[in-house]
């Protein structure tokens, strides 16, 4: 049999293919359901970003303030925007956000047809996420910036939406260019590595060479793109001029050039798609999706490992030895740890920074943002979810844990263990930055290395609790999502109140006297909710059954 | 024509393919045997375009390169997984594939596959909802429905009943006769009775090739 030629036909029966699709699932949907989550979704956004207002309040900064923020602002959202940008590089050369489906990558983009033209309309998907997601994050952003800076609220939100919009898609734009060559994906992180080193060559400069720095004397593109659109505005933008003039004017036309090149390179590298990376990323992003959609965070945590390539090393960073009388508890913390010494580097590193930004988190919180107590205790728990492999591998084949004969929940508890020890370990970092920007007393150091050991065992006890509990029954996810989401819900409010609670307690307390009594005050109650945790997995680890009568 | 020049790929720590060269003819099966592990798949695959090559050159319609589009115009590749989406049944699968390929003729076509792999009585049901045999005889039918000059199968017989395997044979047959290279992966040794050339892979290299019998296949597959 010959090969025919394939015309651009191919393209049109793709694109009838695509909308026959979309009106399929269109009429399959349930428009009560859809728009009564969208109700939801509107109504806990509007609630949540006037709740953080009310939380965060309105202060009218001194002149001491103003000029820190002048300070550090630029460099500090240059350098957030170099790094997020960098991510975006990482995600690329792991794939890039633009997953297909399996059958796609098998029976269109092996068709004789242009992958580019296949691509497109993914690709504008994508961007749109990145838009959107980008626009909600600037919202939250310009929320946090009205409570510190003077000016309307409403300006504050819509130059935040701005910026976290145009940075959302350049985000998505770059992770999608570097999905395709090598070589351009080489020149993007040259690129953005070049920039966070010249922002932050001229903060050293200036730090060094001035009293008072002036940033904008040095060019550096980067921040004067991203602080002259947010500080101008976008409705100054459009005017081009004063009262921030030449800054200003190179803000608008450098973060339209960035967002234009971005998005030209990624479109314009469609075409070279891997397709093994394709076919690869392709069942493991369905599996994904179908994962979030029942709630199942285990398979969610897995299914992300495998995407970022993230597998135990073949030789371990330490060998563990096994103590000749060590007993059952012995046994379980070497096999745990073990597991520790095999853990990738990414880990360790994902892990010490959850325990940064947790310790920014909680000085944000200690300095009047007492809601930022809540992202202590929730990174704690996805640091807490990332270090329980023990428990997870128990559960993950569980036949194995069914032929010893122990009590698994039992096992699984003494499973957290070297978690714990892992995380305050890998939190000492944080902890020393908590430490060196707010609590340095005596009194202080005692208070950061209590919250510490509360930052582990919250983390620990709440992943282990939410790794046992699995996923909300299938049904429930399907007939009430809201329901199964209180229940995969309820391991981080664990770890949330673990960590939180103590935090809240010393805030208080620390009003009228010193920091640690606060902190131990709150310990009682950390410890019985810590015990409750263990009592779930003893339960959920080996469930009572009983014999039919 | 098929041509695969001193093929290596390595994933990482491990080699795939170790130094393959292979040429395989128009109008003539070609079956490949080999152990679960000797690189059968991925010697498949990376003529399908589908994984780059660590060293090594494939060329397919005498200069065209594994992935580029007058390769892929050429190339039917049959995975050993069906690949099949969600939401379309058998016969609109078939329709969007043919015209993906400019078939204008699609429906006869289709109808005859349908109806020689036994799935005709199943042509508007969802693939989603079939046993591995049906989706694997949907499969064999998207492979078939578009035009080719090279059909590589990977697995073909997995699941497949009598009277399925017969009509893939019978199919195979023709589809070689009319001119096609035909290369099938399979652990079946009664298909080298069918095939006018066996190849053995084993460990990532080409350890037999000719017209081999099941009897001279067995040792290099246990």
């Amino acid at each position: 049999m010959n090969a025919a030629p394939a015309t651009s036909n191919a393209l049109e029966a793709l694109h009838a293919l695509r909308s026959a699709r979309r009106s399929r699932r269109l009429e399959e949907l349930h428009w009560v359901d859809t728009l009564y989550r969208l109700y939801v979704v509107v109504i806990v956004l509007c609630v949540g970003i006037w709740w953080l207002g009310t939380i965060l309040g309105r202060s009218t900064p001194d002149a001491r303030t103003i000029a820190r923020i002048d300070e550090y602002g630029v460099t500090g959202l240059a350098l957030t925007l170099g790094v997020l940008l960098l991510g975006a590089v990482r995600s690329g050369s792991r794939g890039g956000p633009l997953a297909s489906e399996g059958p796609d990558v098998i029976h269109v983009l092996s068709a004789p047809i242009d992958r580019g033209a296949v691509l497109r309309r993914p690709f504008l998907h994508v961007l749109r996420r990145g838009l959107f997601v980008g626009a909600s994050a600037g919202a939250l952003f310009g929320e946090v910036v009205t409570s510190l800076l003077p000016g309307s609220r409403v300006g504050w939100l819509l130059r935040g939406i701005g910026l976290g919009a145009v940075a959302g898609v350049v985000w998505m734009a770059v992770a999608i260019g570097s999905a395709g060559r090598r070589r351009t994906r080489q020149f993007m992180g040259a690129a953005i590595l070049g920039s966070i080193a010249v922002v932050g060559g001229e903060f050293l400069i200036n730090r060094a060479s001035h009293p008072t720095p002036s940033h904008r004397l040095i060019v550096s593109p980067l921040s004067i793109w991203a602080w002259g659109l947010f500080v101008g505005g976008p409705s100054k933008a459009l005017l081009l001029v004063e009262p921030l003039g030449a800054p200003l004017a190179v803000g608008v036309f450098g973060m339209m050039g960035m967002f234009s090149a971005a998005v030209v390179v990624a479109a314009k590298g469609l075409h070279t798609v891997d397709m093994e990376r394709a076919a690869y990323r392709a069942r493991l992003v369905g599996q994904l999706r179908f994962a979030v959609s029942t709630q199942d965070l285990r398979t969610v945590l897995l299914l992300r490992r495998q995407l970022s390539s993230e597998s135990p090393r073949r030789r371990p960073w330490f060998q563990v030895r096994q103590p000749k009388r060590s007993g059952l508890t012995g046994a379980v913390v070497v096999r745990s740890l073990r597991g520790i010494a095999r853990w990738p580097i990414s880990r360790f590193f994902r892990i010490i920074v959850l325990g940064l930004v947790s310790a920014l988190a909680a000085v944000g919180g200690w300095r009047g943002g007492i809601v930022l107590f809540a992202v202590v205790g929730l990174c704690a728990f996805v640091a807490g979810l990332d270090v329980v492999e023990g428990i997870g591998q128990q559960i993950d084949h569980p036949t194995l844990a069914a032929s010893m004969p122990r009590h698994r929940g039992r096992l699984m508890n003494r499973q957290l263990i070297a978690p714990i020890a892992a995380l305050v370990l890998l939190g000492l970092p944080g902890a020393t930055v908590a430490a060196v920007l707010e609590w340095n007393g005596g009194s202080g150091l005692a208070a950061a290395g209590l919250l510490l050991i509360c930052w582990a065992a919250g983390g620990a006890v709440g992943g282990g609790v939410s790794t046992v509990m699995g996923p909300p029954d299938f049904a429930l996810s399907i007939q009430s999502p809201e329901t199964a989401f209180m229940l995969t819900a309820f391991p981080a409010v664990l770890s949330i109140l673990s960590v939180g609670g103590p935090l809240l307690s010393a805030y208080l307390a620390a009003r009228n006297g010193p920091v640690f009594p606060g902190f131990s005050r709150a310990i009682p109650p950390v410890l019985l909710l810590l015990y409750l945790g263990t009592v779930v997995i003893t339960g959920k680890g080996e469930p009572v059954t009983r014999p039919k009568t | 024509m098929l041509v695969v020049d001193d093929v290596v790929k390595d994933y990482g720590n491990f080699v795939a393919l170790d130094g393959v060269s292979l040429t395989v003819e128009p109008q003539a099966i070609t079956a490949m045997f080999g152990v679960n592990g000797a690189g059968k798949s991925t010697l498949l695959r990376c003529c399908a375009g589908l994984s780059a090559l660590t060293s090594g050159a494939v060329t397919i319609g005498g200069e065209h390169l594994p992935g580029s589009i007058e390769a892929r115009r050429l190339t039917s590749y049959i995975p050993d997984e069906p690949v099949l989406y969600d939401d379309l049944s058998v016969i609109e699968h078939l329709e969007f594939i043919a015209r993906m390929h400019d078939v204008d003729d699609w429906e006869e076509r289709a109808d005859m596959l349908l109806e020689r792999l036994g799935i005709n009585h199943r042509r508007d049901d969802l693939p989603v909802q079939f046993s591995r045999g049906l989706r694997q005889k949907t499969s064999l039918c998207i492979g078939l429905i578009r035009p080719f000059g090279l059909l590589m199968v990977d697995e073909p017989f997995v699941g497949l009943d009598a009277p399925g395997r017969e009509a893939l044979v019978e199919l195979l047959v023709e589809v070689a006769s009319e001119g096609a290279c035909v290369l099938v992966s399979t652990h079946e040794l009664g298909f080298a009775d069918v095939a006018d050339r066996c190849v053995v892979l084993g460990d990532g290299e080409l350890v037999a090739d000719g017209a081999l019998s099941q009897a001279d296949i067995a040792p290099f597959i246990g």
